[in-house]
This record gives structure tokens, C-alpha cells and sequence, in this order.
């Protein structure tokens, strides 16, 4: 099957999803001051500067064009459907990234692929020529993997735990949602926050994740002082003063800095630097689905983010079955099922494992 | 709390101090109707001290009969007369030298007075604390309020991530928050220094405005920007720029916020878009419509029409984009300065590197 034509299928499965729905999906609060983004199967660029006036128009407008990807503003504008600098920004909501192409995970280079945009072959190397059809141009894509979705899902709880005790929202201000690919999203909506100017977030990405953090500032000598100050921090002492203690075991020290530096490190929350400072970000809407899996970016209670599997609890397509022709797939879980991996073999799989590898563009379906 | 006179007289940027003013009945739009040969006499004093010493004077103490009257009254007085020469440097130096003139009294001032000046004037959240030898702080601030200022500074100190925070609220010492207040004043007069003044100025006051500008005109040929240069200097870059560039020759994959720092120092030390356009014609993932939207949009040719600025030092350390510092980073905020002030080296020193003409 042509390539288009798997984009017109999975256009076609996504259409069903939206139908049956669409109660699901949640437009964000002050629907009226967001922009929205779309990505469509047909076209690449995006289609942004949208206003919706009410939830039925959005949704009308899911039903009609069946995007690929949904995005909307963190911020507040007055009006949303202008060109950026007409639109009058009034202020955003805190977002925070956390992408597993940003955690050093044992299998994170792993899993760059790239597909020819001419005969679909999948390498796992980056070459210059298609070995197949001797094309020159390729798609990378990324393939989803649990292991690196257990690590991000661990730099998010860590990012929870700096948001409340260090920075004092309450859990009702932190929504917590699942990117529907590599990773989780975090909005804050808070008026207290909205207005705060770039480098104020900058302040606050920079706290997360420790960057330019000078132990001496929480009561930790330097190398040179050591010596001297043998004290250091009560382990539950708030903020980075009782993060770094509790990683510190001042009889075993073996290089001070390096010690230091590396509890740093392990305590640090590993978000997306650019995302959280940007005032314009156009970020996924929960609740919709994601072009590249097919899965929800699901919403998650803060305090049930902990047993959250994307692979069970973000699943869209829950019912039936596809016969697809796979390129090639890596090993991948879908509930408590484990598929693959797979190499140029025709097979029917559940619909949402189906979808799956319909979206990671490295199957076709089977007529 | 209501400020006492003398506090007022100290503190004329706070909502006291403007309802003391009102109730005297100095009415800026009817300047006529009120005596104010002292005030202006005050205000133009002010003025001169912020010029001349980059401090405004407080005599509270030492001056015997020091008009209180005269001191509140010079201080909107002064801010009409800044406003009419609308110049910004002339604004920002007045607005520093009135903040200077607060964080030296502010010094002196007793914990609650702090508290009080604030409720008078910017409401911030903050906490008075206890001293003990375990808890050394004075105050307690909200992140967001400590963030509206803090941010101005670059001492190590001042950054989030060395602060000791506790649900939210960032503790600090008496000087600090006396700093964080002083920083908020000066933006607080530097914004009321930007209204325009529209209504006609009696001559006691145009006159001194005139001297005023001579003042300036005497002093101001001594700030003149350093201008880039007219070929691009390579060998000036600095080390960031240094790094993203060859990363670039060697192929090697750049993020987005690098490739934006690249291009916009690039474009402003003078290569132009044709010539970036090639240099990215390199890269592996080369797309040309693409990349030419990108460049255009940064060199203000499309979009909003803003020439962008490389992100400051700050920011690069942020991304991860500052491999080190060398001995001019120290001194430097932004890679533009840096390139700046290592051209101003490299030409006492040696001949200089060509890499391209820029196109005027």
C-alpha cells in the first residue's frame, strides 16, 4: 500500500476515535484566549492561529479536519487568532517538558531510525543512500520504548516533589499528562505565575534542574575549605541543602566536587530547557491523540502518576483487529501483550498495536 | 501602616507619600497656583546629583530644618522635569540615582519599616522571621516577588538555585530585601518617567530644563557605544560561537537554540543571509526553503520585523551552550560585547583575520 494511503487509513481510524469520543476530549480553561495549532495528515506545516469561541466549535472543528496532532497556547492572549505580534499577550501558564530524548537512559541511542521517503525501508544506521532504492532522503523518527518512558515518568516525580515542597503549589494547581509519545507534560495554572517574564522562568528551570547551583550557598564547604567545616546540611533541611545532604556520605568521600557534582545529578529534574521558557509554546492538548503512536496524551492525577503505563492507560483503540505487512519493529508492549520484533512479516495484530506501527510509519495495512 | 513625615520624605515613590502631595495641594496641571521656588530649587538639585555623582543626596540627619515639605515635593517636580527632556539614558541614570539614594537609607531602617514601606507601595508577600543561630534570615518572600528583581543580578548568590526556599517562600536578609526593593523603585521611576508631558511648563521650570540639557550634552559625549566592525573577525568569536560553529563545519548535529544563537550573532556582526544560507547548506539535514524562512525571520526580513540578538550568557549556560568561560566572558553578558571587546584586543595586538565583507 502507498505511503499516502497508510496516512488516509490511520486519518480514517482517528476520525472514528474523535466520533465515538469526543466527550473526552477537554478544551483548556479561558477557551477563548488560547491559540491552537494543528498538524493535518495531508499537509507538514502547521496550521496555527486558531480561536475557538466554545467547546462544540472545537470539536466540530476535530470532526471536520481530523488533525494529526492538537496543540494549543500556554498563554493567554487577547487575541488569539492575530499574528504574533498582534495578538496582545496577557500571560502563560508554567509548562514543563519532560522528553526522554533529554535522559541519558542505557538504551537511549538506540532508538533513532530512519526511513527512506521513497521506498519506506527502515535503517538503524544513518546512511547517505537508501541500500534498497538508492534514495537520499530520509525521515528520522524515534521509536517509544518503556524502559525510557520509566525514566522520564521518574524525572516528572521528581519535578512534582520540587513544585510542591520547594515551590509551594498545591497538587489542585499541577496537571500532570502523558505527551502521548516519549514523555510527560506539567501545567501549572496559577495567577500568581502568569505573568512572569522569561528570565523568571529561566530562574525556575534552572532550579529544577540545578544549573548553577554553588553548594557553598546551602551550607557545603568547597574543596578548599573541607577541612576545616566538617559539618553539612541536616538531610531533611528544605530545598537543595537536604537534597544534596541526603546524597552525601561525608566518611566516604572520595573526590569532594566530584561528589557533589554528581549528587547534583541524581537529584536534579532533566526538563526540556526551552520549552518551559518559552511564553508562546504551542503544547499538546491533553486529552487528544498523538500521530506518532496513536496513543491519548492521557491526563493523569499527580497522585496516581505513579502506577500510570502508557501502554495500558493512554490506549485509544481498544477494540478489534488489523492485518498489517511490518517493514521492521522493535520488541514493544501493548497492554500485557509483548509484540515483535518483527522483520518483513504479514501478521494480524489487536487495533492499537496495529495503529502503533501504522503511525511509526513502518507498516502498511493489508487489504 | 502610615509612613511618619520623615518616612515619607525618604520614600516619595510610595502611595503616602502621592496622597501627601495631592493634599497639599500641588497640582501638577496647575503649577501657578503654588509657591515652589525651594521645590524646584530641590528638584533641579536632584537632578544635578544624579548626573553629576549617580546619587541623589539625603541630609535628614546632619541638616538642621530640613524641609520635609520641600524634599517630598521635589520629587514629583524632578520627575515632570526628567519626563519633559525625554532621553532615555538621562531617564535610567535619574531612576538609578533615586534607587541608590533608597538602598543607602533603606540600610538604616528597622525590620518592620521594610514591611511597612512595602504595603505602601508594591505589596509583595513577605515574612518577617526570627533570628536564631540556626536560621540566620530576616524575611521570608515569595518566589514570584523575590523573582521580579533578583533576576537583575548576576552574583551567584542571587540565583534561585542557591537560595534556601520552603513552600515557596525564599528567605533572605534585611540587606537583601533591601536590595530586591531598591531594584523595584528604580523600575517603579523609570516607568514614570516614560509618560509624556503634554501640558505647558511654566518658565521657572523650562529654564531649568535648559540647563539641564546642557548638563547632559557636556557629559553625554563621554558614553558612546562601541560600533562592530566593517569585516568579520573570526578570530573574535567567542568560545560558545566558537564551539556551534565548528560543529557546524564538522556536520555535527546543533539544537535549535544553537542554531539561533549561531545565526543571530552571525547576522549581527555582519554576514549576511546569503551568505549563512550556504554556510548551513552543509548541514545534514539541510533544507534550503526552510532554512532561508529561519534566517529571514531572525534578520527581522519577515514576521514581526525584530533583528534578533544572540540569547545571553545566562540563557547559553541555561541550554548548555557555554563550554567555559574565558577571561572576557567574565566581564561580558552577551556574545555580541564579547566579540566587541576581543576586536578592540585582537587590533592592538596583531593584524586581523578576514572571513567576509559585510554588506552595508
Amino acid at each position: 500500500m502507498e505511503k499516502k494511503t497508510v496516512k488516509d487509513y490511520v486519518k480514517k481510524l482517528f476520525g472514528e476515535y474523535y466520533k465515538d469520543n469526543i466527550v473526552e476530549v477537554l478544551p483548556p480553561t479561558s477557551l477563548d484566549r488560547r491559540e491552537f495549532g494543528f498538524l493535518l495528515f495531508e499537509k507538514g506545516i502547521m496550521l496555527r492561529h486558531k480561536k475557538f469561541l466554545s467547546k462544540e466549535k472545537l470539536h466540530n472543528f476535530l470532526h471536520e479536519k481530523v488533525p494529526s496532532n492538537v496543540y494549543y497556547s500556554s498563554a493567554y492572549y487577547e487575541k488569539p487568532d492575530e499574528d504574533m505580534n498582534k495578538k496582545g499577550w496577557l500571560g502563560s501558564d508554567l509548562i514543563f517538558d519532560i522528553d526522554a530524548d533529554h535522559i541519558q537512559t542505557p538504551c537511549h541511542e538506540d532508538h533513532r531510525f530512519w526511513i527512506c521517503k521513497n521506498c519506506l525501508k527502515v535503517s538503524r544506521v544513518q546512511t547517505e543512500i537508501c541500500p534498497q532504492c538508492e534514495g537520499t532522503k530520509f525521515n528520522v523518527e524515534l521509536w517509544t520504548c518503556e524502559k525510557c518512558l520509566e525514566a522520564a515518568k521518574l524525572e516528572t516525580l521528581k519535578l512534582i516533589e520540587f513544585l510542591i515542597s520547594d515551590l509551594g503549589f498545591s497538587t489542585e494547581e499541577i496537571d500532570v499528562c502523558f505527551s502521548g509519545q516519549r514523555g510527560y507534560h506539567v501545567h501549572i495554572e496559577s495567577e500568581n505565575i502568569r505573568r512572569l517574564n522569561q528570565s523568571a522562568r529561566k530562574e525556575i528551570v534552572d532550579y529544577v534542574s540545578g544549573t548553577g547551583l554553588k553548594p557553598v550557598f546551602h551550607g557545603f564547604p568547597d574543596a578548599e575549605t573541607r577541612k576545616k567545616i566538617k559539618t553539612i546540611p541536616e538531610m531533611n533541611a528544605p530545598g537543595w541543602g537536604g537534597r544534596l545532604a541526603r546524597e552525601i556520605k561525608v566518611k566516604k568521600i572520595h573526590n569532594w566536587q566530584k561528589d557533589l557534582d554528581n549528587a547534583v545529578q541524581k537529584q536534579k529534574a532533566s526538563v526540556d530547557t526551552v520549552v518551559t521558557i518559552d511564553l508562546h509554546r504551542l503544547i499538546r492538548l491533553p486529552t487528544t491523540l498523538h500521530g506518532k503512536t496513536g496513543f491519548i496524551a492521557a491526563k493523569i492525577q499527580t497522585t496516581r502518576l505513579e502506577e500510570f503505563n502508557p501502554f495500558t492507560d493512554a490506549l485509544a483503540f481498544k477494540e478489534g483487529a488489523l492485518t498489517i505487512h511490518i517493514n521492521e519493529s522493535e520488541k514493544f508492549k501493548i497492554g500485557e501483550t509483548e509484540y515483535g520484533p518483527f522483520k518483513h512479516e504479514t501478521i494480524e495484530l489487536p487495533l492499537a498495536a496495529a495503529v502503533f506501527l501504522l503511525c511509526k510509519n513502518v507498516a502498511q495495512p493489508v487489504e | 501602616m502610615i509612613l511618619s513625615k520623615s518616612e515619607i520624605a525618604k520614600y516619595p515613590f510610595t502611595k503616602n507619600a502621592a496622597q501627601y502631595v495631592k493634599d497639599l495641594g500641588l497640582d501638577i496641571n496647575d503649577l501657578s497656583s503654588f509657591d515652589f521656588t525651594r521645590t524646584a530649587e530641590r528638584a533641579e538639585q536632584r537632578i544635578e546629583e544624579a548626573i553629576l555623582e549617580g546619587i541623589v543626596s539625603w541630609k535628614g540627619k546632619s541638616e538642621k530644618g530640613l524641609d520635609y515639605d520641600v524634599e517630598i515635593t521635589s520629587f514629583p517636580i524632578a520627575i515632570l522635569i526628567v519626563s519633559a527632556i525625554a532621553n532615555d539614558f538621562f531617564r535610567r541614570r535619574y531612576a538609578l540615582a533615586e534607587a541608590n539614594r533608597v538602598n543607602n537609607l533603606l540600610i538604616e531602617e528597622k525590620k518592620e519599616t521594610l514591611l511597612n514601606i512595602l504595603d505602601n507601595s508594591f505589596s509583595w508577600d513577605v515574612r518577617i522571621l526570627e533570628v536564631t543561630i540556626s536560621q540566620p534570615y530576616d524575611y521570608n518572600i515569595y518566589f514570584v516577588d523575590y523573582l521580579k528583581n533578583s533576576i537583575e543580578f548576576h552574583d551567584y548568590k542571587w540565583k534561585l538555585v542557591n537560595r534556601k526556599i520552603k513552600n515557596g517562600k525564599v528567605f533572605v536578609k534585611k540587606n537583601e530585601l533591601g536590595r530586591l526593593i531598591t531594584e523595584e523603585v528604580k523600575k517603579h521611576i523609570y516607568t514614570r518617567l516614560k509618560n509624556e508631558i503634554t501640558l505647558k511648563l511654566p518658565t521657572t521650570i523650562t529654564q531649568r530644563i535648559d540647563r539641564i540639557k546642557q548638563i547632559l550634552e557636556e557629559r553625554g559625549s563621554k558614553f558612546k557605544r562601541e560600533e562592530i566592525p566593517h569585516i568579520v573577525i573570526e578570530a573574535a568569536y567567542p568560545p560558545c560561537i566558537k564551539r556551534l560553529y565548528n560543529n557546524l563545519i564538522l556536520k555535527k548535529h546543533i539544537s535549535h537554540i544553537g542554531r539561533f544563537a549561531l545565526t543571530s550573532f552571525l547576522l549581527n556582526v555582519g554576514i549576511d543571509v546569503e551568505e549563512l544560507i550556504k554556510l548551513y547548506a552543509s548541514a545534514t539535514d539541510f533544507e534550503e526553503r526552510l532554512t532561508r524562512y529561519q534566517v529571514e525571520h531572525i534578520a527581522g526580513k519577515r514576521g514581526s520585523g525584530i533583528k534578533y540578538n544572540p540569547p545571553n550568557c545566562e540563557t547559553l549556560k541555561t541550554h548548555n551552550l557555554c563550554p567555559g568561560e574565558d577571561l572576557i566572558c567574565k566581564i561580558i553578558k552577551n556574545p555580541i560585547p564579547y566579540y566587541l571587546k576581543k576586536v578592540k584586543k585582537i587590533r592592538t595586538t596583531k593584524p586581523v583575520e578576514k572571513h567576509g565583507k559585510k554588506n552595508s
